[in-house]
């Protein structure tokens, strides 16, 4: 059954917030609620794929908007990487009762290391997908010609949905992130702070990432206290629309299993 | 120009040649079966005091062809007992077992060796699928993804998991890890030109066996030196292997005598029944693409019986003869293919033990001395790491 994303509009303290929303709360193996699922999208904007119904089966899936992309609008004092965290986090407390599990692509994933460092209280299990923010040396990038970027985003792009946005609302959607002042590569103050890290957290990478370096695995890997690195066979940057089966499965099983997720339980149940 | 000794233990008491495949075990005789062993180590050990370059081990299943199925065993006794010659595992048939557990062993191959190890990713040959059960059609894709998997497990610094089409581990973190770096250098087997561009874009030393003329070998060469270049790097000699049934006696006609005696069996005994089973995966699967290269295999394993030792020589497809007979056929090939490296098989069927280790002392005595300088290398090992390693 297809799940239907609505958008919605929160009022927070600072101003507001657009998101989509869908899917319906399950519960876990012991019958207790499944926590709610943020996922923040990359510089381009949120664009629904396959992956996003996949894991809204039995699990209610939060879309923020970056405020300033897809014309929604800034919110006053929201003008870096660290304070678009903020605001994400009082969403999280103000809109989700207090506590996700958070998911972050990209730029999306800068924004979750944020928000795991300064506000570990709102963050449960953590998965960082494609993450930016940690390039050493400036090393990987978005490159400027737009068929090569292409290229660099998907290895296999017949796997992109239709995307109903115009070219140039994509390209105002990536210009809005000079409002967030993303200068440098290399966040180092928050690779100072990723130690602080308290969620378990999944770092996905993909083995055809071009953008996103090598040495950002490294990074993360290193400094964060209780992760699990996970590579993505024939993925890209997109690494969600080049295998969304592969992604979906890794995160579900992260999701619901915790560290147990690196145990194969096989295809039979525990009661068979 | 530098040379492989390989010794693929060919099982060499079948008195009752079988047409089926897997071959019945019946015939297994054990105590045989123990001689063969100390026989061909001993000969492997002794291909170093020869001054064969490499000392190859390969891998094949349920049948008299070979009793290596599992070969890095073997090249395990041989790296205890050497220390100069590099172990070629030619190789582990990688798609059909466990990636992890082949960069385990390799692993542990090469730090045992001291970092003599040349690793070998084998597609294998047909039959060797319905061995270990797994779809022929899937050859190729699990071993491009096996390679990743195994060269990231040797490269990667703290633990990973790998999520993919064919594998999923969730925690690998390999002990040891191997002691050449980045990795040993990668030998991919390409005996048609797909394999060998495969071969080409994994930066992997090219490996040919069985090829029905030169002229053949050259393409199967230029495929593989036209997709390189493609990739970005350009081999040398030094990254292409060519193999070749090799019998060297003080003459030509008792190398000839030799050689005659040793197809017959390799041909009759050794290769019949899996010639039927490799002929059903080939004709009842997707094995090989569309591009000609199945009807191209079955052409060489239909016609490779039928063809005369004296053709074989004219066609430069077998090294056979007295020394300086032998000298001028490596000649021969390295100026027609331009290889950097010949892996020789010398016990060949059932040729006599005896007879193939007086062949390796000819090569040591009166032909390598007249083709080592042929083609100057570097002497480094090629090994070519891929981005990220």
């Amino acid at each position: 059954m297809t799940v239907k994303f609505e958008r919605k509009t929160a009022q927070l303290g600072a101003g507001t917030l657009d998101y989509y929303v869908g899917g319906e709360t399950g519960t876990d193996e012991e019958g207790n609620a499944r926590l709610p699922l943020v996922m923040l999208h990359g510089a381009t904007g949120h664009l629904e794929t396959e992956v996003h119904q996949l894991l809204a089966e039995g699990r209610r899936i939060y879309l923020p908007i970056t405020p300033g992309h897809d014309e929604t609008p800034h919110v006053s004092g929201v003008d870096s990487i660290e304070a678009l965290a903020a605001l994400v986090a009082e969403f999280i407390g103000a809109e989700l009762g207090g506590r996700c599990d958070l998911l972050g692509y990209s730029l999306g994933g800068w924004q979750a290391c944020w928000i795991a460092v300064n506000h570990p209280e709102v963050v449960e299990l953590l998965v960082l997908a494609g993450c930016a923010g940690f390039r050493p040396d400036d090393k990987g990038g978005m490159p400027a010609d737009p068929a090569e970027l292409l290229h660099q985003l998907y290895a296999h792009p017949e796997n992109l949905p239709e995307d109903t946005r115009s070219a140039a609302a994509k390209q105002a959607n990536v210009a809005n992130l000079a409002h967030y002042n993303l200068r440098e590569p290399l966040d180092q103050p928050l690779v100072d702070r990723l130690g602080d890290i308290q969620s378990l957290t999944l770092i996905l990478h993909g083995t055809l990432e071009q953008i996103i370096p090598i040495e950002t695995c490294r990074i993360l890997s290193q400094a964060i206290p209780n992760q699990y690195l996970v590579y993505l066979y024939d993925a890209a940057h997109g690494l969600h629309v080049d295998q969304p089966e592969r992604f979906h499965e890794v995160v579900r099983e992260f999701l619901n299993r915790g560290v147990g997720f690196i145990v194969n339980q096989g295809t039979k149940s525990a009661a068979e | 120009m530098k040379f492989s000794y390989t010794h693929h233990m060919p099982y060499t008491g079948v008195g009752k040649a079988d047409q089926d495949w897997p071959v019945p075990n019946k015939q297994f005789d054990t105590e045989l079966g123990m001689k063969i062993f100390r026989a061909g180590i001993d000969n492997k050990v002794f291909a170093e005091e020869c001054g064969f370059d490499w000392i190859g081990n390969n891998e094949h299943h349920m049948s008299p062809y070979g009793l290596m199925p599992n070969p890095n065993l073997i090249g395990a006794c041989v790296a205890e007992r050497t220390s100069k010659a590099m172990i070629l595992q030619s190789g582990n048939i990688v798609p059909i077992v466990n990636p992890i557990r082949v960069a385990e062993e390799y692993a542990m191959l090469d730090v045992i060796s001291g970092g003599r190890l040349m690793c070998g990713f084998m597609r294998g040959i047909p039959h060797e699928y319905i061995a270990y059960g797994l779809p022929p059609d899937e050859s190729r894709p699990r071993l491009a993804e096996a390679t990743e998997l195994i060269r990231k497990a040797w490269t990667e610094p703290a633990p990973f998991g790998w999520e993919g089409e064919f594998y999923k581990f969730r925690a690998v973190s390999l002990w040891p890890k191997p002691m050449q770096k980045p990795h040993p250098p990668i030998l991919y087997s390409g005996s048609n030109p797909d394999s060998a561009r495969t071969a080409a874009r994994n930066r992997a030393m090219l490996g040919m066996v069985f090829i029905p003329n030169l002229e053949a070998g050259r393409a199967v060469i230029e495929a593989y030196l036209d997709e390189a270049h493609k990739c970005g790097w350009e081999p040398g000699p030094e990254h292409i292997l060519c193999g070749f049934h090799t019998c060297i006696a003080e003459t030509d006609e008792a190398a000839r005598e030799h050689l005659e005696r040793g197809v017959k069996y390799f041909m009759q005994v050794l290769m019949a029944p899996q010639r039927e089973a490799q002929q059903i995966v080939v004709q009842k699967s997707r094995y090989f693409g569309s591009d000609g290269a199945g009807e191209f295999f079955l052409h060489r394993l239909n016609h490779a019986g039928s063809r005369t030792i004296e053709g074989a020589i004219e066609d430069g497809t077998v090294i056979c003869g007295s020394p300086e007979t032998a000298v001028k056929q490596i000649k021969r090939i390295h100026a027609e293919l331009g290889c950097g490296w010949i892996n020789t098989n010398m016990k060949v069927g059932n040729i006599p033990n005896q007879a193939v280790r007086r062949g390796m002392e000819l090569f040591r005595d009166h032909v390598q001395p007249e083709v080592r300088d042929l083609s100057k290398s570097t002497g480094a090992m090629p090994v070519m790491a891929m981005a990220g390693e």
